[in-house]
C-alpha cells in the first residue's frame, strides 16, 4: 500500500541556538525564520509590560531607548504596533541627533516589516540603517543589519547572497571580540546552507558553533548545537550519528532541565527509530516529547508530538489510536493556525479512514489536505482524489447491490453479497487493468508522437539558434567597434613609431644596430598583437554550426580577454580575472560561450559608464561548484539596481541604455539554456551585479 | 648633453611606452616611463620633467585628471595627450586644460617630437616667469607700508605734490619714499617701476 507521509518537516527545520523563543507569528514553512534571530538584538529578552510602564514618564535619550526595546520585543506578536513604535523612535533619533538610535529603530523597523510580510521594505530599512551605522563605525548596529538583510535574502531564497551578509556579520563580531555573536553567526550560517542542502559546509559552521558554546559553557546553547548536528546527519541518512548527537544533546538538557530542548531531541530521535524500522521505539520517543510538551505548555508542540504519534500507530497497524491523536493534533493546530500541521494531519486522517474502510471521510480530509497544500506549494494531488472517488462510488454500488439482495432471504443475500462483491471485485480489476493496458497504450502513441515533434523542434531551435546567436554577435561587434578600432591603433602606434626609430638609428653613423634589433623586434611583437586581435574577432563574427567539443573554460575565458580589455580600458574600467583552478571540463560551442561573456563585459563596463564611481573595477571569475558544475561569474562596481530591472533584465528587448536594442542578455540566455545551464544576476552589497552563468559539468567515463 | 632635459612617459600600453621612450631618448631627452597615473604620482617625480606624454584613456585616473591633480600639488609641467580616440569634447577639454597638444594615435614621429620641443620650451620661459616674479615679490617685501603707499601713487601718475596732499606728509618726504622705492625695487626709472609693480598686480586698475 501506498503510505505518504508529508509528516513534522516544520520540525526539521528549526535551529534552535540561533535567537529568541518562537512566538506567534507565523509564516508558512518560513516558521522556522522567527528562530532564526531575526531578532538579533542588543536587547535578548525583554519584558513588554514593564517597558510599557517606563514608557510613560521617560523623555530624551532614555525615551528612545525604551522605545527602541519596546519595538524589539513585540515585533512577532504585534508587528502593526510595532512599526507604529519604531516609527516614533526614528523621529525621537532625528530629533536628539541620535545617529545611533536612528539606525536601531531602523533595523526595528525592518523587523517590524519582516514579520508583516513586507520584505522588500524590510530589506529597504535594514539598508539605511547599515549606511548609517557604517558611516558611525557603529559595529553592533552594522551586524545586526547584515544579519536582518541576510534573512530577507534567505526568504528570497538567493542563499548565496544571505551567505555573504552572514559571512560578513561574523567578521563584525569577531573584531567585537563577541563571542557570543560569533557562535550565533556561525550557527545561522550553518542554518543557511543546511537549507541549501550544502550539507558539508552546514557541519563545517555547526561544529565550529559547537566549540564555542563549549568554552562559553553555555549548556543550553551546547545541547542546541548538538541536535543542529544531529539535523545534518539525520538529512544525510547518517542516521547512527544522527542519533548519537540527538542523545547527547538530549542528556544535556535533562541534565540542565531544559524541557523543550529535551522534547526537541525526543521527536527527532523518534524519526531516527521510524527511518531506520524501529516504530515501537518511535512512538516511545515520541510520547515522551508529547509529556514534556504538555508540562512546557507549548501547544504547537504538542500539536506536532501528537501527530507524529498517530503516524507512528498507524504504521503499527492501530488505526482506531492513531485517528484519535490526529484528530487532537489536527484540532489544536487548526485552533493555533498551524497550517503545515493542518495539512499534515489531513493527509494522514485521509490515510488513515481509508484503511478503515470510511472512504466518504478519507474523500473530505483529502480534499482538505489538497485545499491547504495547494494554499502552500500549489502542488498537484488531484490523482489521489480521483481515486478515492472513484473507490467512493464503487462503494456506493456495492451498497446499492447491497440494498436489493436484502429484499431476498438472508442466507442468499450473504451468498450473493459475496458473490457480488468478487464479481465487483473482478470487474475493479479487469477494468484497472484495461485502463493501464489503454493508458499505456496511449502514452505510447502520444510518446512516438511527441518525439517526431520534439526532433522537428530541436532542429527548428536548433537553426533558429544558430541565426540568432549570429546575428547577436554581429550587433555586439557593432558596439564593440570603437573599443577594438582604439585597441588596434596601440599596436599600430608602437609599430609606426618603432620603424620611424629604426630609420633614423640607421641614419647615424655609424649605426646604433643594437638598437634597431630591439625595435625591430617590438615592430614584430605589435604585429603580432594586431593579429591575434583580429583572429579574435573573425572566430566570433563567424557564421558556423553550433559544435559541441570538450571545453576548458579558463581557456575559452582567455580568448576573449584582448577584446575585454578593449572594452574596459575605453571606459577606463580596470578589469580582473580570476579563474579558478582545476575546472573539469564542460561541453559545449567555444564561439558562443565567449559571445556570452563578452556580452557580460560590455554591460558590466556600460553599467560603470559613470566616472564618478568608484572603485572603477570589474571582475571575471570562474570556480568549479560541489563537482557539479562550473560557475563563471562577471562583476561589476555599478550603482544599485532595482529589483524590477534585475527580474526583467533577460527579456527581450528589455534595455536600460538608451542606444541599446535589448536582445543582449536575452541571447545569453538562450545560449546558456541551450548549454543545459542557467544565468542569472545577483546584487552585490555595496552596489552593481553579479551576472552569473553555470555549467554543467561532463561525466568522465572510468 | 649634459644638462638633460626630462620627459616622462605615462601609457598603460607597454608597447607603445617603450616605442615613445626610444623615440625621446633618440633625440636626446632623459626618459623616465611609468604605466599608470598612480605610478607618476607616487614617484612624486613630475615636477622635474619639463614635458609629460600622457595617453588620454587608462584604467583609475585618465590623463586629464592626472594633469588636474598635479595642477593641484603645485606641478604644471606642461603635457602633450596621446590618444586612440579623439573626440571633439576631450580635445577641447584637453587643451583648456593646458594641453601644449592632442594627438591621435597613430602619429607620426616628426609631429610628437615638434609638440614636445614646445612644450619644454613653455615650460623653460614658465619657470623663468615664475623665478622673476619670486624675485620680484622678495624686492616688494622690504619696503616699509609707507613707502608701499608713496609706490602705488606714484605709479598712478600721481605728481610728488598730489602725493603729498593725499599722505598729508611733506614734498620733501615724499622725494626720500620715493629715492627708497626706487633703490629698493631696483628700478632704473619710473616706466620700470611701473612695469615692475604691474607684474605684482598694482597700478592697472588706477
Amino acid at each position: 500500500m501506498f503510505v505518504f507521509w508529508v509528516s513534522y518537516r516544520h520540525e526539521n527545520l528549526v535551529p534552535k541556538a540561533a535567537g529568541p523563543k518562537k512566538t506567534g507569528a507565523f509564516l508558512l514553512s518560513w516558521a522556522f525564520l522567527c528562530l532564526l534571530g531575526v531578532a538579533t538584538g542588543v536587547w535578548a529578552q525583554a519584558d513588554p509590560e514593564a517597558l510599557r510602564a517606563e514608557l510613560t514618564d521617560a523623555e530624551g535619550t532614555d525615551r528612545l531607548e525604551i522605545l527602541n526595546r519596546l519595538s524589539h520585543a513585540i515585533a512577532a506578536q504585534t508587528p502593526t504596533e510595532a512599526l507604529a513604535i519604531s516609527d516614533e523612535a526614528m523621529s525621537l533619533a532625528q530629533q536628539l541627533g541620535e545617529r545611533r538610535g536612528e539606525a536601531d529603530a531602523l533595523n526595528n523597523r525592518g523587523i517590524a516589516r519582516y514579520y508583516l510580510a513586507e520584505y522588500n521594505e524590510a530589506r529597504e530599512s535594514y539598508e539605511s540603517s547599515l549606511l548609517i551605522s557604517e558611516r558611525l563605525d557603529y559595529k553592533i548596529g552594522i551586524a545586526n543589519s547584515l544579519n536582518n538583510l541576510g534573512i530577507i535574502h534567505w526568504i528570497w531564497g538567493e542563499y548565496d547572497t544571505t551567505i555573504d551578509y552572514y559571512l560578513r556579520a561574523l567578521e563584525i563580531r569577531r573584531a567585537l571580540g563577541d563571542e557570543q555573536g560569533i557562535a550565533k553567526a556561525f550557527n545561522n550560517l550553518g542554518s543557511v546552507s543546511y537549507a541549501s542542502k550544502d550539507h558539508d559546509k552546514a557541519l563545517e559552521y555547526y561544529v565550529e558553533s559547537l566549540a564555542i558554546y563549549r568554552r562559553l559553557g553555555d549548556q543550553s546553547l551546547i545541547a542546541s548545537s548538538l541536535n543542529n548536528i544531529g539535523l545534518v546527519h539525520f538529512e544525510l541518512e547518517d542516521y547512527k550519528d544522527a542519533e548519537n548527537y540527538f542523545s547527547r544533546g538530549l542528556s544535556i538538557s535533562e541534565s540542565i532541565n531544559d524541557l523543550s530542548n529535551q522534547a526537541y531531541s525526543l521527536t527527532h530521535l523518534g524519526r531516527v527509530a521510524d527511518k531506520t524500522g524501529l516504530p515501537e521505539s518511535a512512538l516511545d520517543h515520541y510520547r515522551r516529547a508529547l509529556a514534556l510538551r504538555v508540562a512546557t505548555d507549548d501547544r504547537r508542540g504538542v500539536a506536532v508530538c501528537e501527530h507524529n504519534i498517530g503516524a507512528a500507530l498507524y504504521q503499527l497497524g492501530d488505526f482506531e489510536v492513531s485517528l484519535e491523536h490526529l484528530m487532537t493534533s489536527l484540532s489544536i493546530a487548526e485552533e493555533i493556525n498551524l497550517k503545515m500541521t493542518v495539512r499534515d494531519n489531513h493527509l494522514a486522517l485521509s490515510q488513515s479512514f481509508a484503511e478503515n474502510g470510511d472512504y466518504r471521510q478519507a474523500l473530505d480530509h483529502h480534499r482538505l489536505f489538497k485545499e491547504i497544500n495547494d494554499e502552500i506549494f500549489n502542488n498537484e494531488s488531484a490523482s489521489r482524489i480521483a481515486e478515492l472517488e472513484a473507490r467512493y462510488k464503487l462503494v456506493e454500488k456495492d451498497s446499492e447491490i447491497e440494498r436489493l439482495q436484502q429484499q431476498q432471504e438472508r442466507q442468499r443475500l450473504v451468498r450473493n453479497v459475496m458473490f457480488a462483491g468478487s464479481v465487483a471485485l473482478f470487474l475493479i480489476i479487469v477494468l484497472l487493468y484495461n485502463r493501464y493496458r489503454l493508458k499505456i497504450r496511449a502514452n505510447r502513441v502520444i510518446q512516438e508522437r511527441n518525439s517526431a515533434l520534439e526532433k522537428a523542434r530541436i532542429e527548428q531551435d536548433r537553426a533558429h539558434r544558430v541565426e540568432l546567436s549570429h546575428v547577436g554577435r554581429v550587433a555586439t561587434m557593432g558596439e564593440l567597434t570603437a573599443a577594438i578600432a582604439h585597441e588596434l591603433k596601440q599596436p599600430l602606434t608602437a609599430i609606426l613609431t618603432n620603424a620611424r626609430v629604426g630609420q633614423r638609428l640607421l641614419a647615424i653613423d655609424p649605426p646604433d644596430l643594437a638598437e634597431v634589433v630591439d625595435a625591430l623586434d617590438d615592430v614584430v611583437t605589435g604585429t603580432e598583437r594586431s593579429r591575434e586581435l583580429l583572429t579574435r574577432l573573425r572566430d566570433l563574427i563567424r557564421r558556423g554550426e553550433i559544435t559541441r567539443e570538450e571545453l576548458d573554460l579558463n581557456e575559452t575565458i582567455r580568448g576573449i580577454e584582448s577584446i575585454a580589455y578593449a572594452e574596459s580600458r575605453l571606459a577606463g574600467v580596470t578589469l580582473e580575472f580570476d579563474l579558478g583552478e582545476d575546472l573539469p571540463p564542460v561541453i559545449g560551442d567555444r564561439i558562443q560561450l565567449q559571445q556570452v561573456l563578452i556580452n557580460l563585459v560590455q554591460n558590466g563596463v556600460a553599467a560603470m559608464n559613470d566616472r564618478e564611481l568608484k572603485p572603477r573595477l570589474m571582475t571575471v571569475s570562474s570556480a568549479v561548484e560541489a563537482g557539479s558544475r562550473v560557475v563563471v561569474a562577471v562583476r561589476d562596481h555599478g550603482p544599485p539596481v532595482d529589483d524590477e530591472t534585475v527580474r526583467k533584465m533577460f527579456d527581450p528587448f528589455f534595455s536600460t541604455k538608451s542606444d541599446g536594442l535589448g536582445m543582449g542578455l536575452s541571447i545569453c540566455q538562450t545560449i546558456i539554456e541551450a548549454h543545459r545551464g542557467q544565468l542569472w544576476a545577483e546584487h552585490n552589497p555595496k552596489g552593481g551585479l553579479t551576472v552569473k552563468f553555470a555549467l554543467p559539468v561532463e561525466e568522465v567515463g572510468p | 648633453m649634459t644638462d638633460e632635459t626630462a620627459v616622462f612617459v605615462v601609457d598603460d600600453d607597454e608597447l607603445v611606452r617603450r616605442a615613445v621612450t626610444r623615440l625621446l631618448k633618440l633625440d636626446g631627452y632623459r626618459v623616465e616611463s611609468y604605466p599608470s597615473p598612480q605610478a607618476i604620482l607616487e614617484a612624486g617625480t613630475a615636477d622635474s620633467a619639463a614635458c609629460l606624454v600622457l595617453d588620454l584613456r587608462m584604467p583609475g585616473l585618465n590623463g586629464l585628471e592626472l594633469v588636474e591633480e598635479l595642477r593641484q600639488r603645485g606641478v604644471s609641467t606642461p603635457a602633450v595627450f596621446i590618444t586612440g580616440h579623439a573626440d571633439v569634447p576631450t580635445s577641447v577639454q584637453a587643451m583648456k586644460a593646458g594641453a601644449v597638444e592632442f594627438l591621435e594615435k597613430p602619429f607620426d614621429d616628426k609631429i610628437l617630437l615638434k609638440a614636445v620641443r614646445e612644450a619644454v620650451e613653455r615650460d623653460r620661459t614658465e619657470r623663468i616667469d615664475r623665478e622673476g616674479l619670486a624675485d620680484i615679490e622678495s624686492r616688494a617685501k622690504a619696503l616699509t607700508s609707507r613707502e608701499r603707499e608713496v609706490m602705488n601713487l606714484v605709479v598712478q601718475g600721481l605728481l610728488n605734490k598730489q602725493i603729498a596732499g593725499q599722505l598729508g606728509i611733506a614734498e620733501k618726504t615724499v622725494k626720500v619714499h620715493r629715492g627708497r622705492v626706487m633703490e629698493k625695487m631696483e628700478a632704473g626709472s619710473l616706466a620700470e617701476l611701473v612695469r615692475l609693480a604691474g607684474r605684482l598686480g598694482i597700478g592697472d586698475s588706477g
